[in-house]
């Protein structure tokens, strides 16, 4: 099954302004939209064997920050929103910058809620949106939010 | 024409309509790498039935649009153009699977059987390039004779 998270993969960063950075890299499974804020830091453990690229990547290091997106660019324009997989530039600016290095990942603790999943158009993805909306009703409705299971070390 | 450089390649699921973004701007990213098609195509494969798509360049030259950030990773060509316009001039197609066969037999060994997420993939894009894994104009010719044969 499926583990949708929120993320921005970052290939770099610099300071543009006092409290403001633009991050270069690539958005995860869930679009990214202005005003999105990331709570969390992360690395993924480094994979060992070829076939564990088919398998859902475990996060080792996961620290806090408390970042939100205030512009996003690609392609040389302004956009309101960053789609699944695409590279862009997101201008950022919060707490904990000093945090984010180059192959680490901005995200969340959430894995999909609602707020994400509306964001996912069926008419993009019937497959997808279909397997993910069942995932989430049911743990939502017996569980509530999610919690992640990988070890979590601040 | 010079069978290497003639195509773009593009790694993608079926009648996949692209994401919002690439519906705003309008946008789709093809590669001259059929290697880093693939890996989108791989990545592809949790979403529906993956393929990847061969299109002559000449038929979108007009269509080449902006650079982005990890252009020179993917050998990127992004097309202004949404993703099923694209895909009207798709001229052959073949299945993932067969796309790694054939990339297996010019000894690209380390394609994996699937990825699993954009952060994997985003880290086999860089990893392979890093390494030197793109196809040489000879490689490239062998695998579209190769993938010609094989029917869409």
């Amino acid at each position: 099954m499926r583990r949708l998270f929120y993320e921005f993969m970052v290939d770099a960063i610099e300071e543009i302004e006092p409290n403001q950075w633009r991050v270069v890299g690539r958005c995860g499974d869930i679009p990214i939209r202005i005003g999105d804020r990331f709570d969390r830091v992360f690395c993924y453990k480094p994979r060992q064997y070829p076939e564990e690229s088919g398998c859902p990547p475990v996060r080792e290091i996961t620290k806090k920050i408390g970042m939100s997106v205030l512009r996003i660019h690609a392609y040389q324009r302004s956009l309101p929103e960053l789609g699944q997989g695409m590279t862009g530039l997101l201008v950022i600016e919060g707490e904990g910058a000093d945090l984010i290095q180059p192959d680490w990942i901005l995200g969340s603790v959430d894995e999909v809620t609602p707020r994400f999943l509306e964001r996912l158009n069926p008419a993009e993805n019937p497959a997808l949106a279909q397997e993910i909306h069942s995932v989430s009703l049911g743990s939502i409705a017996e569980s509530g939010p999610f919690t992640p299971v990988e070890q979590v070390g601040e | 024409m010079d069978p290497a450089t003639d195509y773009l390649y593009r790694g993608t699921t079926v009648g996949w309509i692209g994401t919002r973004s690439n519906q705003f701007l309008p946008m789709t990213c093809t590669s001259t790498d059929p290697l880093v098609a693939t890996y989108f195509a791989l990545e592809c494969l949790f979403h529906g039935h993956s393929v990847v798509q061969f299109i002559e360049r000449s038929s979108v030259e007009q269509f080449i649009g902006e650079s982005n950030p990890f252009d020179a990773i993917e050998s990127a060509v992004n097309l202004k153009r949404k993703p099923l316009e694209i895909s009207e001039h798709v001229i052959h197609l073949i299945n993932v699977d067969e796309a790694r066969k054939i990339l297996l037999g010019l000894g690209f060994e380390q394609v994996p059987y699937q990825i699993y997420g954009k952060s994997v993939l985003n880290d086999e894009l860089k990893l392979s390039f890093n390494q030197g894994y793109r196809l040489t104009a000879s490689q490239k010719r062998e695998f579209n004779r190769l993938a010609f044969e094989v029917r869409s």
